[in-house]
Formats: C-alpha cells, structure tokens, sequence
C-alpha cells in the first residue's frame, strides 16, 4: 500500500526527516507518533509531495504518487484551514467530490446524495446548511472527515484530526476510521497524544527525525523506545 | 445636473451612454473577482499588480501596441517578481511587494512622459469617465468577457483553493499555478478599469464592494453577486458625478463603495456593530433567566 524508501526533508540545514524507509499493508489503521518538533506532519506532507523532498522515492497504493492522488483523502491541520470563508457545511462536504469530477464538471444529483449520506454518517445531518465558521472545533473535524468520506479514496492521511475537539467527536471518528479499516482501506493518522495510541491503532510509527520504530502499536509502546524518542522533552528522566 | 436630465443625456448622446456601459461592466468584474482577492488575503498583492501595468501600457503607447499586451506583462512580471524576492531571500512578502511595484510604477511615471502619445498620465491614474472611446468599450466588454469566462469555468478549483490550499495541492491542482493566473485576471480587470477608476484606485473597487458583501452572506455565490451589485451601484454613483459636476469619477466611485462598505458594517443584520450593540441592551433589559432567579433568591435569603 504505502512504500517509503530513504525519504529524507531538510529545511535549509536543519534535517527534518532522515533517511525513513517503511512499508505498511492494506486495511491497517496506522498512527504516526513522535514528540514535537519530530516531523510526524512533514512526514505525510512530504509523502503527498507537498512539501519538498531532498531524496526519497514513494509509491502509495502500490504507484508513483502522479497516478493516484485522486484516491487519496488528506484532511489538513484545522490551522492549515479558512473557517470563515462563506461556506456551508454540505456544500464543504461535497467539496469532496471535486477531484473524481475534475476539470469543467459540476456535482449533479450523484454527487449531492453522496455528499449527504456522508455528512450523515459523522452524525452532523442537522447542521447541513450552517455556515461551516460556526460550528465547534470537533463538528469542523467531523464535516471534514465527511468530505474525506465522499472522496471514496483507498487511502486516508490526517494530520492531528484530534486536537482541541470533543471526546464525542473523538469517538465519532475514530469509530469512522476503524469502519474504513474494515472495509480494507489503510489509514494513516498523525497523532500528538500517547495515551490512547495502542487502544486506536493497529500499527504505529514512531518518529524523531530518523524512524525509531514501526510495528503493531503494542510493540512499539515499549517504555525504552518511548524514551528514546521522547527524552529531549522529559527534563525530569534526564535529571535522575 | 439632475438625475433625470442626466437619464436624458444618457439616452441622448453617444458619450454617456460608453461610459455607462464602462462603468456597468467595470463594477461587475471588479466585484466578481474581488471577491476571490479578499478571500485569500490578496488585497496588498492586487494593489500591487495594478499599479505595476503602467509601464507595460507606457511601452506599449511607445511601440503603438495595444495596451492589453503591455499590461499583462508588465502585472504578470511583477507578481513572479514579488513571489521570486520573498522565496529567494528573507525578506518578508509584504516589503517585497513594496518594492517591486515601486519600482515598477516609478519606471511608469517616466516612461509615459517619455511617450508623448497624448495620454495623460492623470487619466491612467485616476480614471476620466468622460473620455471613453468605443474601442475602450470593445476592450473593457472583451476582458469582462474573458474573466467571467475563466472564474466560471475554474469555479471549482478556485473555491478549493481558496478555502483549503492543502487539500487542493494534496488532490492535485496546480494551486501556484491558479495563483497566477489570478494575478493575469486582475491585470486584465485593471486594464478594463482604467478609464473608469484608474489605477491608482482600482484596487479599492476589488477591495470594497467584495468586504461588503462578506459582511453580509455566508454563501460565496450570494456574495459575489452582491458584490458586483455594490460594484456597479458605486461605479454609477461615480458616472453621474463626473458628467454632472466634472468631478474625477476614480475618486468619487471609490468614495461611494466607502459609503456602501461603511452602512453594511453598522447595520449589516444580525452582525453589524449597531445591531450587536442593540442586541447587548435588549439582554441587559431582558427579566433574568430562572437560574439568575434562583441566585437571586439564595443570596436575598442569606442576607
């Protein structure tokens, strides 16, 4: 599904990403972790090619990134986003449809319906017609997963979909997410929190700027690969 | 002048009539894409590019082409300029584009000096409705054509674009790519605005209209229509006082879109500040909710 080999960022000197090389299967819910600053977001950044890449070759859904794009949902960082542009919550929905549509078509009647039965599946049909500025932080996670949903991708990328929202909206995707695992999509989450990592993730992917460890998520929580990982921001453990 | 002597003229003379018909036009493609340039955050960038056409319209005077090429280059050089000093150096994007167009517009002031074609300098700057031509009128109907055309048809990549750049670079639209061409849609928009606001000023007519309506709607649709309403409304505010009291028409369309912008932001419906402020009084003169009662009572009880 996905296959990273030698996938190396820097910005200007400074060596975001160094030398990663994975490769992970179909229908695994995947976390990316790491401490901050560790390059968990320039890491899928750099895997859609968003961002430039020193060296690295990726291949998602078994080809080169050009072929498959539009079977890809990315959802941004809620900061990467304008909440006040004049837009409604279906219309953001169905913002979704776009890239399957492409260039100089519009979203017919397919489109709409999809788009509503999306929108519905993160339980926010109520709120179809408000303007998307003024929902709350995890309904705005929620329509945006729900966009994800109506692109049909194979594969999901999102980037810190839980931080600052509501534990129902938390349980709300994450219970989305699983359902697209089963059906054998692979999803690939970039998660800032370690306590609930092993009970939401199949696998996990433990980031510092180099890969220090990938495998099932009961593996890689491991105490002596967490501080490995995590000591520069531990100053107590470093003390002792 | 009255008003309706001034709908005799129109109807009577050839002159009036181009220049409302500039004046119509000009207001709805200034207020269409405006609405695009406010929403990302264009404003400065506009500003920019506008002013920097005048020394691809003083060259093409000198080389007797038609200004539209001139101008295109000239904006479309500026604009790759701005984006090429902030991401090869550590200057910041807004001194870059003070720089470059500057630079570009100081260039402009000599050269159309130099072009001795009879143009004068204050009509490019601030607009003279009264002189519209027919092939400016050709000109403006041709370049309104093509920009409603192209935001029409790229509607959709615009508006993911705009509103979520990572999603629409992660799907792969050429979001650099759409940058630019907006920057080519609004040199051809200021060549179309010339004669009508000058380009000094055309940016306040992309600006104003456009942060108006936002004000109002939280639909895009309904915003850029009422955009380019306010747009028009104020370029005809602008035609009327040029024929009438031969005031400069860039100067008072702009006045009148201030005057729109300024009644929307008190008394937009629900949001402006006039409307918040009656809305604070109401709750202050409202009778207290059951669980003020309550605090209420606790507190005489104990006292």
């Amino acid at each position: 599904m996905i296959s990273i080999q030698d996938l190396t960022v820097s910005y200007g000197n400074y060596k975001a990403l160094d030398g990663i090389t994975l490769s992970t299967g179909r229908g695994r819910l995947v976390g990316v972790i790491g401490p901050n600053g560790s390059g968990k977001s320039t890491f899928i950044k750099a895997m859609m090619g968003l961002i430039p890449r020193d060296r690295g070759d990726i291949r998602l859904l078994d080809k080169p990134l050009k072929k498959v794009r539009k079977r890809i949902a990315y959802v941004p960082q809620h900061t990467g986003v304008d909440w006040d542009f004049p837009i409604n919550v279906i219309n953001t929905v169905l913002l979704g449809t776009y890239p399957k549509l492409g260039y100089f078509r519009w979203p017919g009647r397919k489109e709409k319906a999809m788009a509503a039965a999306c929108l519905e599946e993160v339980g926010l049909q109520e709120y179809a017609k408000r303007p998307i500025g003024a929902l709350s932080g995890g309904q705005q996670q929620r329509v945006f997963l729900a966009r994800a949903l109506a692109q049909q991708a194979d594969l999901f990328l999102l980037d810190e979909p839980f931080v600052g929202i509501d534990v129902g909206s938390e349980a709300t995707i994450i219970a989305v997410l699983k359902r697209l695992r089963d059906e054998g999509k692979t999803v690939l989450i970039v998660h800032h929190d370690l306590s609930r990592a092993a009970e939401y993730f199949d696998d996990l992917i433990l980031l510092n700027r180099k890969l220090l460890a990938y495998g099932t998520a009961a593996d890689v929580i491991e105490p002596d690969r967490l501080f490995q990982a995590y000591e520069s921001q531990i100053p107590f453990l470093n003390a002792g | 002048m009255t008003v309706p002597e001034f709908i005799n003229d129109i109807i009577q003379y050839d002159f009036v009539r181009k220049g409302l018909f500039a004046s119509i036009m000009v207001g709805i493609i200034c207020g269409v894409l405006g609405c695009f340039i406010v929403l990302r955050g264009l404003s400065l960038m506009g500003d920019a590019v506008s002013h920097a056409i005048v020394p691809g319209v003083a060259i093409s005077f000198i080389f007797s082409i038609n200004i539209f090429y001139g101008a295109v280059a000239a904006g479309t050089l500026a604009a790759l300029g701005i984006g090429y000093v902030q991401q090869n150096s550590r200057i910041k994007q807004d001194s870059s584009i003070g720089i470059i167009f500057t630079a570009f517009l100081a260039l402009g002031v000599l050269l159309i000096r130099h072009a001795k074609s009879g143009i004068k300098l204050d009509s490019i700057m601030f607009g003279s409705l009264t002189s519209v031509q027919s092939n400016d009128m050709w000109l403006t109907l041709v370049i309104g054509a093509i920009v409603l055309a192209a935001l029409l048809l790229f509607y959709k990549e615009l508006v993911v674009s705009t509103f979520d750049p990572i999603m629409a670079a992660a799907y792969g639209l050429p979001t650099r790519l759409i940058h630019y061409a907006l920057m080519v849609l609004l040199t051809l928009v200021t060549v179309a605005s010339m004669q009508t606001v000058g380009v000094i000023l055309v940016v306040s007519l992309l600006i104003m209209p456009a942060s108006t309506a936002y004000l109002l709607t939280n639909r895009l649709s309904i915003m850029m229509l009422l955009s380019a309403v306010f747009g028009v409304m104020s370029t005809l505010v602008g035609l009327y006082y040029s024929f009438a009291y031969d005031l400069q028409s860039g100067a008072v369309i702009v006045l009148a879109a201030f005057v729109i912008f300024v009644l929307a932001f008190f008394l937009s419906p629900g949001r402006g500040i006039l409307w918040r402020g009656i809305g604070k009084l109401l709750r202050l003169s409202q009778p207290a909710s059951s669980s003020q009662q309550a605090i209420i009572k606790l507190i005489r009880k104990r006292g």
